[in-house]
C-alpha cells in the first residue's frame, strides 16, 4: 500500500530496480535515521551484541581473560548432567517460585478489595500512601531487615517465639527452616506498588455498574467474583508473566544472604551462574546456563501468555 | 440490621488492614528507632524507641557512606539524562516520522524487553571490560541508558502519538522542520511522563548492587550506595546492629526525599510497568 503510494507521487521510480528503490527509500528516511542513531547504536552494541556472543560463546571454553577455546556442547553436557548442583537447584527455584507467585498476585488482591471496599475516600487514600512506605528503603536494606529479624540471637522472629515457648532455631541456616523463611519473607507481603495496580485496576471500572448489581441484591462476595476478577484480569496476568520472569532469574537473597546454602540447599540456577562465572571465571559455561534458563523463561512466557489469552476470551 | 452489619464490616476492613500495615512497617520503623541507640541501649529494649536519642551511629555512618550517595546520584543523574535523550529521540522518529523499515526496528526494540538480564550478564562484563573497563563510571553508566531506553521509548512513543495533529500542523505551517516540532513541542509536553521514567530510572540505580560489585571490583570508592553496604558497610560493623541500622536509614534517607517532593511521578513509574499489558 505504502509502496504504490511513493510509487504514484513519484513516477521517474518506476524503471528502478530493486536495489536502487531500496537505496532510495533509506537516503529517503535519513532523517528519522539519524533520530534513531543513538538508540541503535546502545540496543545493538550493549544489548544485542551480548545476547548473541552469550549464546556463540556457549559453545567455548571461555575463560574470563577473555581467550576461548572451541568444545562443542561440553558446557550444556556438564550441567544438564548435573545432577548433584543443577538439577536439584532447578528443584529448588520451583519450590520458591510458585508460592511467592501465588502470594504476590492473591495477597495484594485481597489488600487491594479491602481498601477498595471501604466507604470512606479519605481512609482509602491514607492507607494508599502507607502501603508505600515500604518503597523507600533500597531492596538491600529490605533484605538485610529480614536477615535482623532472623537472626538466631537478636532476631524479631526469634524474640516471638522465644515469647511462645520455642528455642532458638538459626532460621536461615536450618534445611528445615531456610526455604519457608525465604518464602516467608516480606510478611506480610503487601508494600510496593502491586496493590495499587489493582486498585487502579478497579477503579478502571464506571462505579455505576458495581452499584446496579448491588441493587439487584448482589453481595460483596458475589461483585468481587463477578464483577471485580474479570475486570482486573489483566494485571493479574501481568503479576502472572512478571512474576515468572523476575522469579526464574532471582538471586539477591542467595546472594546476600544464604550463599545457595546450607550446602546447597537453597542453591537456584541463577546463582549457580552467577557463580560459575564470577567464582570460577568460567564465562564459556556460564553463558550456556545462561542461554539454557533464556531458553526456559522464553517458553513459560509464551506459554503463560497463551494461557491468559485464552481464558479472556472466554 | 442491613445497616449495622455493613458497620461492622467497615469496622473488621479498617481493624485488618490497621494491623497488617503495623506488621508491614514495623521493622522499617524499629530500624528506624534502634539507628538512634547506643548498643546498650539497644540490648536492654529495642522494640520501642528510647530517650537520649543517640546521634553518633547516624553520624558515623553518614561519614563512611556519603560518597558512595555522591556516585550514586552521578551515575543515576548522568545514566538518566542519556537515557532520556536517546529515547526522546527514538520516539519522536516512530511516532511523528514516516521512514523505510519503521515497523522492523520498532520490532527490534520492542523484542529487547523479552531478553532476560541473566542471559546477558555474563557476556556484557565481559564486552564491557574489554570496551570500558571495569572500576570505571561508564561501566556503571551505560547499562542504565541501554536498559532504561527500550521502556522509555515504548512509553514516549504512545504518549507523542496521542499529542493533538494540529498543534503539528500549526507549527510546520510557521516553517519548523522536525528537530523544532521536537524541541518545543514534544519535550515540553512531556515533562510529566519524563520526570516518571526519570525516577523509574534513579530509583533502579539506587536499588542495584549486583551489577556494580561485578562491575567495580577493587576501585570501592566508586561503588555505588546499595553496592557499598553490602561490600563495605555490612562487613565492617557486623557486630553493632545500631550501626548497621544507621546505615539503612542513611541510604534511604535521598529515596525518602525523592519520594515525599515528587510522590505522584514515583507512584505512576513504578506503577507504569503494567501498561505493558
Amino acid at each position: 500500500m505504502k509502496r504504490s503510494a511513493t510509487a504514484a507521487a513519484r513516477p521517474n521510480e518506476v524503471g528502478l530496480t530493486p536495489i536502487k528503490r531500496i537505496g532510495r527509500k533509506l537516503y529517503e528516511s535519513k532523517k528519522a535515521y539519524l533520530f534513531l542513531l543513538p538508540l541503535f547504536f546502545f540496543l545493538l552494541t550493549f544489548s544485542y551484541y551480548p545476547a548473541i556472543s552469550g549464546v556463540y560463546h556457549s559453545f567455548f571454553d571461555w575463560k574470563d581473560t577473555g581467550e576461548s577455546r572451541f568444545t562443542g556442547i561440553e558446557n550444556y553436557r556438564e550441567f544438564l548432567s548435573d545432577t548433584e548442583v543443577f538439577w536439584p537447584s532447578c528443584l529448588t527455584m520451583l519450590k520458591l517460585l510458585v508460592p511467592k507467585l501465588i502470594i504476590n498476585i492473591f495477597v495484594p488482591l485481597i489488600v487491594a478489595e479491602m481498601i477498595f471496599n471501604l466507604r470512606s475516600e479519605r481512609a482509602k487514600s491514607s492507607y494508599r500512601l502507607w502501603i508505600l512506605i515500604p518503597i523507600v528503603a533500597p531492596g538491600v536494606v529490605t533484605t538485610m531487615l529480614w536477615n535482623y529479624i532472623y537472626d538466631p540471637n537478636f532476631g524479631l522472629l526469634t524474640a516471638l517465639y522465644k515469647f511462645v515457648g520455642g528455642h532458638p532455631v538459626d532460621w536461615l541456616n536450618n534445611t528445615d527452616t531456610v526455604i519457608p523463611a525465604i518464602i516467608f519473607m516480606g510478611f506480610p507481603w503487601i508494600g510496593g506498588t502491586n496493590v495499587l495496580i489493582y486498585i487502579s485496576g478497579l477503579n478502571a471500572l464506571s462505579p455505576e455498574v458495581r452499584e446496579s448489581a448491588r441493587l439487584d441484591g448482589a453481595g460483596t462476595f458475589s461483585i468481587i467474583w463477578n464483577i471485580d476478577l474479570p475486570q482486573i484480569f489483566g494485571q493479574m496476568r501481568f503479576f502472572l508473566i512478571n512474576g515468572l520472569i523476575t522469579g526464574m532469574q532471582d538471586y539477591s537473597v542467595q546472594f546476600l544472604l544464604t550463599g545457595g546454602g546450607p550446602g546447597y540447599y537453597t542453591m537456584v540456577p541463577g546463582y549457580f551462574m552467577y557463580q560459575a562465572a564470577f567464582t570460577s571465571g568460567r564465562m564459556g559455561y556460564a553463558s550456556a546456563i545462561g542461554t539454557f534458563l533464556f531458553v526456559l523463561i522464553m517458553g513459560l512466557t509464551v506459554l503463560s501468555f497463551r494461557l491468559g489469552r485464552k481464558e479472556s476470551d472466554l | 440490621m442491613m445497616k449495622k452489619k455493613s458497620i461492622l464490616g467497615q469496622a473488621i476492613d479498617h481493624a485488618v488492614l490497621v494491623l497488617l500495615l503495623i506488621i508491614m512497617v514495623y521493622p522499617l520503623f524499629m530500624a528506624v528507632w534502634c539507628s538512634f541507640k547506643t548498643n546498650a541501649q539497644f540490648n536492654l529494649s529495642k522494640w520501642y524507641p528510647t530517650l537520649p536519642l543517640n546521634f553518633e551511629n547516624v553520624f558515623y555512618a553518614a561519614e563512611k557512606l556519603w560518597l558512595y550517595i555522591v556516585n550514586t546520584v552521578f551515575v543515576g543523574g548522568v545514566g538518566t539524562l542519556g537515557m532520556l535523550a536517546v529515547s526522546t529521540l527514538a520516539a519522536y522518529a516512530f511516532s511523528r516520522m514516516k521512514f523505510f523499515m519503521k515497523n522492523f526496528l520498532y520490532a527490534m526494540v520492542l523484542g529487547l524487553m523479552m531478553l532476560p538480564a541473566i542471559m546477558t550478564l555474563v557476556p556484557s562484563f565481559m564486552l564491557y571490560k574489554k570496551l570500558v573497563g571495569t572500576d570505571s563510571y561508564l561501566i556503571l553508566i551505560i547499562p542504565i541508558i541501554t536498559g532504561g531506553s527500550v521502556f522509555g521509548v515504548f512509553l514516549l512513543r504512545s504518549f507523542f502519538e496521542g499529542i493533538t495533529e494540529s498543534v503539528f500542523e500549526a507549527a510546520k505551517i510557521d516553517g519548523a522542520g522536525d528537530w523544532v516540532c521536537y524541541t518545543r513541542i514534544c519535550l515540553p509536553l512531556s515533562v510529566p511522563i519524563l520526570a516518571t521514567l526519570a525516577i523509574m530510572q534513579l530509583s533502579g540505580a539506587w536499588n542495584d548492587y549486583i551489577w556494580p560489585m561485578i562491575a567495580i571490583p577493587t576501585a570501592t570508592q566508586k561503588l555505588t550506595i546499595a553496592a557499598a553496604i553490602k561490600k563495605e558497610f555490612i562487613s565492617a560493623n557486623s557486630g553493632s546492629y545500631p550501626t548497621l541500622f544507621a546505615g539503612y536509614l542513611i541510604s534511604s534517607i535521598p529515596l525518602i526525599l525523592l519520594f515525599t517532593f515528587s510522590n505522584r511521578f514515583y507512584v505512576e513509574g513504578l506503577t507504569s510497568a503494567s501498561v505493558k499489558f
